[in-house]
């Protein structure tokens, strides 16, 4: 057997574990093996998003920048090479396949119940071998300006860049993931093969697989299909972003029913496992205080303030980003944040409830385990741990080592009412 | 994975299937109903009203501060028609007892909560619904139906139906109008539900690691003088002689267009999927190939089909400026199919499409019920494995037999506020 930089990764109670490879190429490779399942999922992925515009190589003295929305277009090209799409290749295996853009990465995935490994060889060599041409890029355009459109219509698709536009200044996060239907005019073939050869390096990807798969097979493949990988020192610039929002509020319209609305919290940005420790304080603080077993919950519910939408959103977060959101539905939903920040002012003097909190980690916990469940979720799992600079199954370790007390230090220090931003979307010829 | 079947009463099985390798316990319980729209108000305002609190958690807070104990369980419910009978789902799920903390009983409790939520719900006077639980679910509904606006792409489809399916139960919204839900009262939809309860085919599922040993007694004799009538899945919906058009303008930056075809003819549930799959169901069906990657027309053109209705459905997002040339895109699209004009490759890449999908089938506690309940809703209950034969022995003439089966019978769109097509 050939002698691997790998490493058995377990969860803390030895409810799972998978296999982490430190592969030649420079691809990290976690696989975590279900036999018992029928099916498996692979997801090959990129830490290239919405907010990489500005970067620059090793040896390169300018940093380039580029245009809104060139990743996601990015993605939807690479479907594509000289003989035969993608799609094509995987309708011979019988795999559902996809692929996603969000803010920080990109990810090429599939699921399968049989033929894992031609899928999985389909996957290597499609993501490595681009092929772009002015005419194909300017055909996609079309189906991206769709796409753009169809989001624009989206009433919460509306809500959250509003709010994002609102609390970021200068922060790449503030753009759209898929661009405008004028950006995406200025992508062609020259600019996708920079971007590509950029960012679609081993050395910036991960490769996660889970379910009835056999890891000395997925290695074998990899060994043979994974191309020689020069690690280019990607460099990235972000511009300084104040810690104060921009704007507090911001109201617009749209064909909707009740006027959604969400409250969102900007925080100062963290990373690794700061980060990961920061993200479940933010969530279960906001939950205990605002779960559906809260007064304050029962009170807004019973004066018809808000309805079973209500909720804490998953924070938001990436690199040089770090938001917590509370939103839902509201016919007043400046009450609403009255009511919020009363709660949060008082929870900072006086404390909150710790039965709630303990309850709520509870609950927390169980969530994970169901997640474990689930092929697609473990995948998921390792893939956003790679992402996030953390290890498989820490979010275990670390929620079962933060206090109540942590979480109240939290909110007294982290959760500022003076840095938020309502954001409101609703129907014309409303009052709000 | 195990599975067996248990009488718990007169008409009711509780189905169990036994996963080892799952991490959590699932328990439903099934209610089917023969179509009666004018109930359908009441009918929706049930299932909240039945898991959001209940006698012994009489408060939306004391039932959740009591899931939150259960590490995180949650209470679900969805309901939904299946050709013209109504279906209602009430889940509870909760991790496995091997993962609890303190060695709680999870399982037991979990099922002993759905079961209070269904037997001792939270009422008054022994013949209504708690007011004040009533006027929250009763607001809640009415703010469900006025955010039907917001999903541009469900929004069409729900108006699409209404010409699809008119005068069929299938035209009604399963919630119905602001007017029939205010109409309402906490006696009238208490005495819906016991209707529900009286007359529904009733359906138990548990889905676990390991056997349930308490669940059989737990449900025994539960739902008893009971009055089952006949209800039916397959409800093959008549075709317009003329497709009938429906155009509706909203302020909206893509607009939205819907076409219903439907067959003329009784057509099994295989061909009538693989034939819409090679139509547009998949990355590789040829509204795709064609309509969106070869014409740049949108981003999304598929095909469904309706269960039961003898129906399929295409969903498109397009600009107003090519509305009319999508539609056209589409219908040339089936023509295709109709004259035999596709590869033979597709029809064996839909297959393995399908059988594949088929046999993801069991590695989540969802698909092992709905699988079981798909067998329970077929004539001949065949299995996953049998149902992958019926898909392996189509031929291209069956596909093509189905395509000319199909007629179109509607066109619904939505388009840019002050530009009607």
């Amino acid at each position: 057997m050939k002698q691997r930089n790998q490493e058995t990764i377990t969860s803390p109670k030895g409810e799972q574990s998978c296999l982490h490879v430190k592969h030649e190429t420079g691809l990290d490779i976690y696989i975590m093996e279900m036999p018992d399942y029928h099916s498996a999922y692979a997801l090959f992925g990129t830490k290239y998003g919405s907010v990489n515009t500005m970067f620059r190589l090793d040896g390169e003295k300018d940093f380039a920048q580029v245009p809104e929305g060139i990743a996601h277009f990015l993605e939807h090209k690479l479907f594509e090479n000289e003989d035969t799409g993608a799609f094509e290749q995987y309708a011979k295996t019988g795999a559902i396949a996809n692929a996603y853009t969000s803010f920080d990465r990109t990810a090429y995935l599939f699921m399968c119940s049989e033929n894992f490994n031609p899928s999985l060889e389909i996957l290597l060599n499609f993501v490595q071998h681009p092929y772009f041409t002015q005419e194909t890029v300017d055909k996609e355009q079309g189906i991206i300006a769709q796409e753009i459109r169809m989001n624009e219509d989206e009433p919460g698709w509306k809500l959250f860049f509003n709010s994002l536009k609102c609390m970021y200044q200068n922060h790449p996060v503030r753009i759209g993931i898929a661009g405008t239907v004028e950006s995406i005019q200025e992508i062609d073939a020259d600019l996708l093969y920079r971007c590509y050869h950029t960012f679609y390096n081993l050395h910036n990807m991960t490769l996660s697989i889970a379910g009835n798969v056999n890891a000395e097979e997925i290695l074998e493949i990899c060994d043979r299909l994974l191309l020689p990988s020069e690690d280019h020192k990607l460099e990235e610039v972000y511009p300084d972003e104040p810690y104060e929002v921009y704007q507090h509020e911001v109201i617009d319209t749209a064909p909707v029913g009740v006027p959604l609305f969400s409250l969102d919290f900007k925080l100062r940005p963290k990373s690794g496992e700061a980060l990961l420790r920061a993200e479940l304080l933010a969530e279960l603080t906001m939950d205990t205080l605002f779960n559906s077993s809260t007064e304050i919950y029962q009170q807004m519910l019973e004066e018809n303030l808000i309805n079973f939408g209500f909720g804490v959103d998953s924070p938001f977060t990436g690199n040089g980003y770090f938001s917590v959101g509370i939103g839902g539905e509201s016919r007043n939903p400046r009450e609403v944040r009255k009511r919020i920040f009363e709660v949060i002012q008082n929870a900072k003097k006086n404390g909150f409830d710790t039965q709630a909190f303990e309850r709520l980690r509870k609950a927390k916990y169980g969530n994970m385990i169901r997640s474990m469940n689930n092929v697609e979720s473990n995948a998921s799992m390792m893939l956003d741990c790679y992402m996030g600079g953390i290890r498989p199954f820490s979010p275990v370790s670390v929620l079962a080592e933060i206090t109540c007390e942590e979480a109240l230090q939290f909110l007294r220090d982290e959760i500022d009412t003076e840095n938020t931003v309502l954001s409101v979307v609703h129907a014309q010829g409303e009052e709000i | 994975m195990k599975e067996f079947s248990q009488s718990v009463g007169k008409g009711i099985e509780l189905i169990s299937i036994i996963e080892p390798k799952f991490k959590t316990t699932n328990i439903s319980v099934v209610f089917l109903m023969p179509c009666q729209p004018e109930k359908f108000p009441a009918w929706s305002l049930v299932p909240n009203l039945l898991l959001n609190s209940c006698a012994k958690y009489p408060t939306i807070a004391g039932m959740s501060e009591r899931l939150q104990e259960l590490y995180g369980a949650y209470l679900d419910n969805s309901i939904s028609l299946i050709a013209d009978t109504w279906q209602m789902r009430l889940m509870v799920n909760t991790i496995g007892d091997d993962y609890a903390l303190e060695g709680e009983k999870l399982r037991e409790e979990a099922g002993s909560l759905l079961l209070e939520c269904i037997l001792h719900p939270n009422a008054e006077h022994g013949n209504a619904f708690s007011e004040s639980a009533f006027r929250t679910e009763q607001q809640e509904l009415l703010d469900v139906i006025q955010n039907e606006i917001n999903n541009k792409r469900s929004y069409a489809m729900k108006q699409a139906r209404k010409i699809i399916f008119e005068n069929e139960p299938n035209a009604v919204s399963l919630y119905g109008t602001e007017e029939d839900v205010l109409a309402l009262t906490p006696e009238s939809v208490y005495e819906a539900y016991q209707e529900i309860l009286q007359k529904a085919q009733i359906l138990i599922y548990y889905v676990g690691p390991e056997e349930a040993p308490e669940l059989p007694e737990m449900f025994r004799n539960v739902f008893t003088d009971r009055n089952v009538p006949e209800f039916c899945v397959q409800s093959p919906s008549q075709c317009k002689a003329e497709p009938a058009v429906l155009t509706e303008s909203m302020q909206l930056g893509q607009s939205q267009l819907v076409m219903a075809f439907k067959a003329e003819k009784v057509i099994s549930q295989e061909a009538l999927r693989m034939c819409s799959l090679i139509f547009g169901g998949a990355p590789f069906s040829l509204l795709f190939s064609n309509v969106r990657e070869k014409m740049s027309l949108c981003y999304y053109c598929s095909s469904a089909i309706v269960y039961g209705k003898n129906t399929m459905m295409v969903t498109s997002g397009v600009s107003q400026e090519n509305l009319e040339k999508t539609r056209e895109a589409v219908l040339a699209q089936l023509d295709l199919i109709r004259r035999g004009e596709f590869e033979d490759s597709l029809l064996e890449d839909a297959k393995r499409y399908l059988i594949n999908a088929l046999r993801l089938t069991g590695d989540t506690p969802s698909s092992c019920s709905s699988e079981a309940f798909e067998r329970f809703l077929r004539e001949d209950h065949a299995n996953v494995e049998e149902r992958i034969r019926l898909y392996q022995n189509l031929t291209k003439e069956d596909i093509i037999s189905t395509a000319k089966a199909f007629r179109l019978d509607s066109v619904y769109m939505l388009t840019q506020k002050g530009e009607e097509a």
